[in-house]
């Protein structure tokens, strides 16, 4: 008896061993990126995955033919859609231009647009402010693959990046078209975040996605009659009001003519909410907030988070210096 | 008894059934006609997103209102971020399936087109409308219900 115990156990760890090693070799090999790390505002940047396959496919016939479908995440503000393009560079395949997969069409697996389905997968990689769009292209031809055809290849993403100074990490994903978007399949999707990457001489002050910030406003882009929401992260340094959990929002709203518009009471439509872990929110409607008239936009906001007597006050960097933010769309 | 409650779901289910097929054979008669939709009232907001975040608990919806006239004027009670802001008429594109509420404001040169759907609630009439009253980039959805009072 035990010894019929003992083989069974055997079997089944072979067993076990076969499936892991035929899982770890299936699909799709490791996606490498090469990212610049700064590049000129308005120029086009190069980007360059490096990929390969490694087909060890139970049942050939028919055989495995699919499209490369190829992701990548950047800051909405570049417009991307309008000026990128993708190639496949394959010795074995030839080479080749994706095209993006129209805003229309659903991704299967989710039933979401292939921008919104990697958004769901991916998230925003190790970047904290979200405003970023994963665009998404797919290969024209379809390519056939025989068992053990182990091969490389490189996709070269051109696109020209945003006017601002920014600092972000870039995201990128390879698949399999056959596959889809499988939530839980690592086999035949790879993907990869970029170190930091910098969009520099260009417009306006400095978009930092990466690190975390004292103050955060979203959406990144707003207008004076958005909704606004600003949070206050005290977890990040000591500063004057890391011992109160009454935190308050003083705010002066600078309008195209030049006057300047001020609120400093500290009452509740001014007093942020806790959200744990020292972080606090406001939700504000600035038009409203500042009671903007109706001939007058904002066009920039300068803040100051404050205790409930205002005798301390936290500004940019935790300087005397206002938190600044400008009103603009994308 | 149960015998009796045997009886009364056979009863049941041939009233419906009955009433199913009588229902089929007006139809096969008469066409049905879309009633015009009647959106005059006072509305309150009941739910706010931005960009598919809800923000209903995080902003203050209690005391704005949207005053939708029978006499085609609309006006409002407080302010909230909206493609308006001041008083005017207002239109519907189809009065029987309307797709968009058409706002003009008093004195102003242009209607402003906001996406509408009426979805009922819990048996209630709700205004969803779609509308980016900052940047074009940031999409809101307003659902208001008639204020009961």
């Amino acid at each position: 008896m035990k010894k019929l115990l003992k083989n069974i156990k055997l079997v089944l760890f072979i067993a076990g061993l076969f499936l892991v090693v035929f899982l770890a070799n299936c699909g799709l090999t490791p996606l490498t990126i090469e990212v610049p790390s700064e590049v000129n505002a308005e120029q086009v940047a190069t980007f360059t995955l490096n990929c390969g396959t490694e087909p060890r496919i139970a049942n050939t016939d028919p055989p495995y033919t699919t499209k490369l479908i190829v992701g990548f995440m950047v800051p909405k503000s570049w417009k991307a859609s309008q000026n990128t393009t993708v190639e496949l560079i394959s010795s074995e395949k030839g080479n080749s231009t994706l095209q993006l997969i129209p805003a229309g069409e659903k991704e299967p697996v989710s039933g979401l647009s292939w921008s919104d389905a990697a958004k769901k997968r991916f998230g925003i990689g190790p970047n904290l402010l979200d405003d970023f769009e994963w665009l998404v292209y797919r290969s024209v031809p379809a390519y056939t693959f025989v068992n053990n055809e182990d091969i490389k290849f490189k996709v070269k993403i051109s696109s020209k990046v945003g006017s601002e100074n920014s600092l972000c990490r870039l995201g990128f994903f390879v698949l399999s078209s056959k596959e889809n978007l499988r939530p839980e399949d690592t086999d035949y999707t790879k993907y990869a975040f970029s170190n930091n990457f910098s969009v520099v001489n260009g417009s306006g002050e400095l978009v930092d996605y990466v690190n975390p910030q004292l103050a955060k406003v979203e959406p990144v882009k707003s207008l004076d009659n958005d909704f606004v929401s600003m949070t206050f992260d005290a977890g990040i340094l000591e500063t004057a009001l890391s011992n109160t959990d009454d935190i308050f929002l003083e705010a002066r709203g600078i309008t195209e003519s030049g006057q300047q518009i001020a609120v400093s009471s500290k009452v509740d439509k001014t007093k942020l909410k806790p959200l744990g872990g020292k972080k606090y929110r406001i939700d504000i409607w600035p038009r409203g907030l500042l009671n903007v008239p109706g001939n007058e936009n904002l066009v920039r906001l300068e803040y100051y988070f404050t205790n409930e007597t205002g005798s301390a006050r936290v500004g940019y960097g935790n300087t005397a210096d206002p938190f600044r933010y400008t009103f603009k769309c994308p | 008894m149960k015998k009796y409650r045997i009886t009364l779901k056979i009863c049941v289910a041939l009233a419906v059934l009955s009433a199913g097929f009588s229902g089929c054979s007006k139809e096969m008669t008469s066409a049905t006609v879309e009633p015009m939709k009647n959106i005059a009232g006072t509305w309150k907001v009941v739910q706010i997103t931005r960009n598919e975040e809800d923000l209903s608990q995080r902003v203050d919806l209690s005391t704005f209102r949207f005053i939708l006239k029978e006499d085609y004027t609309y006006s409002f009670v407080d302010k909230l971020p909206f493609v308006v802001n001041i008083p005017g008429t207002f239109n519907l594109d189809d009065p029987q399936y309307p797709f968009y509420l058409l706002l003009k404001p008093t004195g102003g040169a242009f209607e402003n087109k906001v996406s509408l759907q009426m979805p009922v609630k819990k048996g209630k009439t709700q205004l969803s409308m779609t509308l980016s009253p900052g940047c074009e980039t940031n999409k809101y959805r307003y659902v208001f219900e008639r204020v009961q009072d």
